[in-house]
């Protein structure tokens, strides 16, 4: 009696780790092993068609270390993740929360709110070099005109600035439909009940709608501080890191040492301490998603 | 048709022990209905019987046969469910026809089969539909249609009438019974309503918290209940019950105002135990007001009316008896006491229900 | 409304943009108060003829959709099953829970860190500048969203609907492809669309991995900044021909993206 009831729960094991396995198998394989691949050099010496001539022990992650232009790109992309995240929270779920009160023409407006999530980021970034050029770019006319006069693509400035504009543009829509999720979520007679109470839609807001979306706004911002932190095609395409290197967020500046410089050591261990960086700050958010997500 | 045997089945979920000792042996073709508040195990039960959980102890058989390892699709059992569990995304005929498909039957067959069943729910007339275009006792019927198509040993049904309004209720409990007669299937049928479970079973299976607390025809629960917990759960508006001292003479009493003598029988096994205190039940609809030339009865209960809710064809009384005893009595519609007068009310000998303080028992 | 419609014109802007300068002609790209067509300056098709005539355009476009397609297909085909097992059933040594959080832990890898050793992976199995690898590569990265949208739909299907398919007689596998499967419909095909948009989107290897043969749109206009430096014109095609399909696409699958992209943190 005993044993035959466990031959049904060895089906129902056997049935959920096949189903499983795939998964799991192919990422351990096709993300585990390179990243040990990629510590392996990191301690070596690479040369472009020799492959490896020699270990360096800790050599290359000195170098970097030190090498100021890596803080620097700390710093930028630190920067531009810091400012252009929140501003596309505010952003996001204001629009969010339009729709969610009541907004006419929401299936005209909805497609059109997203629509900058799925554009290629590397067209995007190209096409504001026209944007931005003092010669004929319109957002640079839109502010001369205002009396503003900015160096755009020229300054290091100007250049972070029109990347944060643009980033802000693709990704508002992340955070935009996450809060749309979350806002439906919230029962029609929450709503209710809270406008009988409060006098202004910005009340309801307030003391209801961002509290219980809270929880999924937290997450979005996770999500997109994972993502943001690894910014690479909209900012190369506008810049290339440029003037010099002075917008050269980091995975620019890994890319160029890794692929125009060939260096793979020093790139892969670039990209280690990154890994290790970033793993940090997100771990600890990380607990921080564990509770909420079920 | 088949015999179901339960025999000391329990299921435990780690600590928490949610069906412990469950013994039955139903007759072949029996009405069971399992009954009690939620939580008390009358679905793990079921669950049990139908394959969706493992037995923890004990052992459950369906025509003689053990089920212990036998996934449900062996035990030839069938289960409509509280929320009908249709296939959304199948119309009618889809929805009956899966299990018959999935047994590899040939379609002329399955075509047969499911069109007999929807004759006899009256529903072939929506076999093209999908769920979501019909009303909830349409979609009562699909489930019921589902689980007789395949001819099973054993129908389980959960609580499936208690998202059906009251009025279409009463009428589905009627068909489902005719149903079931008609095909002579043994049936379990889980409620936490006991007025459905009085009206419907061949016999009743009362539980609390795991446990069976009485298994019986209506008839016998209502007129011989074990304990409190039954006495109390059976019969609507709920027995009566008060706190007693003994007396010398035979008599419980409350206070002047309330003294009642039990059958000597009771009184003797009263004295055996040796008790100060008992609980005293009495039931709303045995309390009758004495008129006037009628003799005066020994069971008298004499009270002030507080509250009378008119119910058409009865008159539910709140009655305060000395002090604060609150009894509730059940009278016929043309007595109609008003509000703060004094009233005398007696019971028969019969109708007096003495319980143990300490065990709940009945005492007999 | 007024920040509504504020927005939509924010929004807009540049995609009018790339269409306005798809229509000038080399010179006027760069020309100030070029901005109204028909009155600051004429408009031609010049560009669209020269770009679509290019036959390496066309065959970037075509690697492009034949490499999302297939992360795509590949990515449902491995990840929903997984997801699905995690959405029904526990695990000895851990929660769910956690095994989808590792899942989703996958994308905080900088692609950096791996590119190398990828393409050293693609060289020995001889799948530079391939269909093949590119498709292999962008399924890893892409299975996390997979696992962890589909996990969430799969969750929602009605677990009573499930039980009483197995009453029926359902084996654990029939359940999973007659029941779990078409009831979750709307979550394939948002996370079909997010899959093909992310892939259909993706510059860094794209451009590492692929030159002549397979290269895929966003490949291609990282690669004409060099060679066609100021071609803007051009580029503004290219751009309109790469942004075109995921963005009309997200036109089409308004309705379940919401739900899709909530990751499980939306309960209810």
């Amino acid at each position: 009696m005993e044993a035959t009831a466990s031959v049904q729960r060895k089906a129902e094991r056997v049935f959920k780790y096949a189903l499983l396995a795939p998964a799991v198998i192919w990422v351990i394989a096709l993300t585990f092993f390179p990243i040990l691949a990629a510590i392996h050099f990191s301690f070596a010496n690479y040369v472009l068609g020799e492959g490896i001539t020699g270990y360096v022990g800790f050599d290359n992650y000195i170098r970097v270390l030190t090498d100021g232009g890596f803080w620097y790109a700390i710093f930028i992309t630190a920067l531009f993740v810091g400012i252009t995240i929140p501003i596309e929270a505010c952003l996001g779920f204001t629009l969010a929360w339009i729709i969610t009160i009541g907004l006419p023409a929401k299936s005209f407006f909805r497609p059109i709110f997203t629509a900058p999530l799925f554009t290629t980021e590397v067209a995007i970034g190209y096409l504001g070099v026209t944007l931005f050029t003092d010669q004929g770019g319109l957002v640079a006319a839109l502010f001369n005109s205002l009396g503003i006069h900015i160096d755009w693509l020229s300054t290091a400035a100007g250049g972070l600035a029109a990347a944060m504009i643009l980033d802000i543009w693709i990704w508002t829509p992340f955070i935009f439909l996450m809060s749309l999720a979350a806002l439906s979520a919230i029962s029609k007679e929450i709503y209710d009940a809270a406008m009988l109470e409060a006098s202004s839609h910005w009340q309801v807001l307030r003391h209801v709608a961002i509290p219980l979306a809270w929880p999924v706004l937290t997450i979005a911002i996770l999500l997109r501080v994972i993502e943001g932190l690894k910014s690479f095609g909209l900012p190369y395409a506008l810049t290339s890191g440029g003037p010099g290197t002075s917008t050269q967020l980091f995975s620019i500046m890994a890319d160029l040492t890794t692929i125009q410089f060939t260096d793979f050591g020093r790139g892969s261990a670039m990209g280690i301490l990154y890994l290790i960086l970033v793993s940090v700050v997100i771990t600890f958010f990380f607990k921080q998603m564990r509770r909420r997500i079920e | 048709m088949a015999v179901v045997e339960l025999d000391k089945v329990s299921k435990r979920y780690g600590d928490v022990v949610a069906v412990q000792d469950f013994n039955l042996t139903t007759s072949d073709g029996e009405f069971v209905v399992l009954v009690g508040p939620s939580g008390c195990g009358k679905t793990t039960t079921m669950r049990m019987i139908a394959g969706l959980e493992l037995i923890t102890q004990g052992s459950i058989k369906i025509g003689g046969r053990d089920v212990a390892g036998m996934i449900p699709r062996e035990r030839d059992v069938a289960m409509v469910f509280q929320n009908y569990a249709l296939f959304p995304h199948m119309n009618v005929f889809g929805n009956m026809a899966f299990g018959l498909r999935l047994r590899k039957l040939p379609k002329a067959q399955i075509e047969n089969q499911v069109q007999r069943a929807a004759k006899i729910l009256g529903i072939e007339n929506l076999l093209n539909r999908k769920p979501k275009e019909l009303s909830g006792g349409q979609r009562q019927r699909v489930a019921l249609g589902r689980a007789i198509v395949r001819e099973p040993q054993v129908f389980l049904m959960d609580e499936p009438l208690s998202n059906i309004d009251a009025k279409l209720r009463v009428e589905m409990r009627g068909e489902i019974i005719k149903l079931q007669r008609r095909l002579g299937v043994t049936t379990f049928y889980v409620t936490h309503d006991q007025v459905e479970a009085m009206s419907m079973g061949d016999r009743v299976v009362v539980m609390l918290d795991g446990r069976i607390q009485q298994v019986g025809t209506p008839r016998e629960l209502y007129r011989k209940p074990t304990n409190r917990y039954v006495a109390g759960f059976i019969g609507s508006p709920a027995m009566n019950f008060v706190r007693a001292h003994v007396g010398e003479d035979g008599t419980v009493s409350a206070g002047d105002d309330f003294r009642l003598f039990p059958p000597g029988s009771v009184m003797e096994g009263v004295r055996k135990l040796g008790l100060a205190e008992v609980w005293v039940g009495v039931r709303p609809e045995h309390l009758k007001i004495r008129r006037e030339g009628e003799p005066a009865s020994k069971n008298v209960i004499r009270g002030t009316v507080e509250v009378v809710e008119p119910q058409g064809s009865t008159t539910l009384i709140q009655l305060n008896a000395c002090g604060d005893l609150r009894v509730n009595a059940l009278l016929e519609e043309q007595l109609e006491p008003a509000v703060g007068a004094r009233l005398d009310l007696w019971v028969g000998d019969d109708a007096v229900y003495v319980f143990n303080p300490g065990t709940d028992e009945r005492i007999q | 409304m007024l920040i509504a419609c504020a927005g939509a014109v924010w929004v807009i802007i540049p995609f009018l943009w790339a269409i306005n300068n798809s229509l000038k002609t080399h010179a006027d790209i760069f020309k100030p108060h070029a901005i109204i067509p028909f009155l600051q300056f004429t408009p031609t098709l010049d560009a669209w003829n020269f770009v679509l005539g290019d036959p390496q355009v066309l065959n970037c476009l075509f690697s492009s959709t034949l490499v999302s397609v297939g992360t795509t297909l590949l990515v449902l085909l491995i990840g929903t099953p997984a997801a699905y097992s995690l959405a029904r059933f526990e695990f000895r040594r851990m929660k769910s829970r956690d095994i989808t959080l590792w899942f989703l832990s996958q994308r905080v890898l900088p692609p950096v860190v791996v590119l190398v050793p990828f393409y050293i992976l693609l060289a020995q199995l001889g799948l530079v500048d391939t269909w093949t690898g590119l498709i292999l590569l962008y399924s890893t990265f892409n299975l996390a969203f997979c696992v962890v949208i589909m996990r969430d739909i799969f969750r929602d299907v009605s677990k009573e609907v499930e039980e009483a398919a197995r009453i029926e007689g359902a084996s654990l596998w029939q359940i999973f492809w007659m029941i779990a499967l078409p009831l979750s419909l709307d979550g394939l095909i948002v996370t079909a669309f997010i899959v093909f948009a992310f892939s259909w989107n993706e510059a860094l290897f794209a451009s590492a991995v692929t030159s002549q043969h397979a290269a895929t749109m966003p490949a291609f206009i990282l690669a004409s900044r060099s060679t066609r430096g100021v071609d803007f014109n051009f580029a503004a095609v290219n751009t309109i021909l790469a942004i075109a399909p995921p963005v009309i696409l997200s036109f089409f699958v308004q309705r379940y993206l919401a739900r899709g992209l909530s990751f499980g943190a939306v309960k209810g």
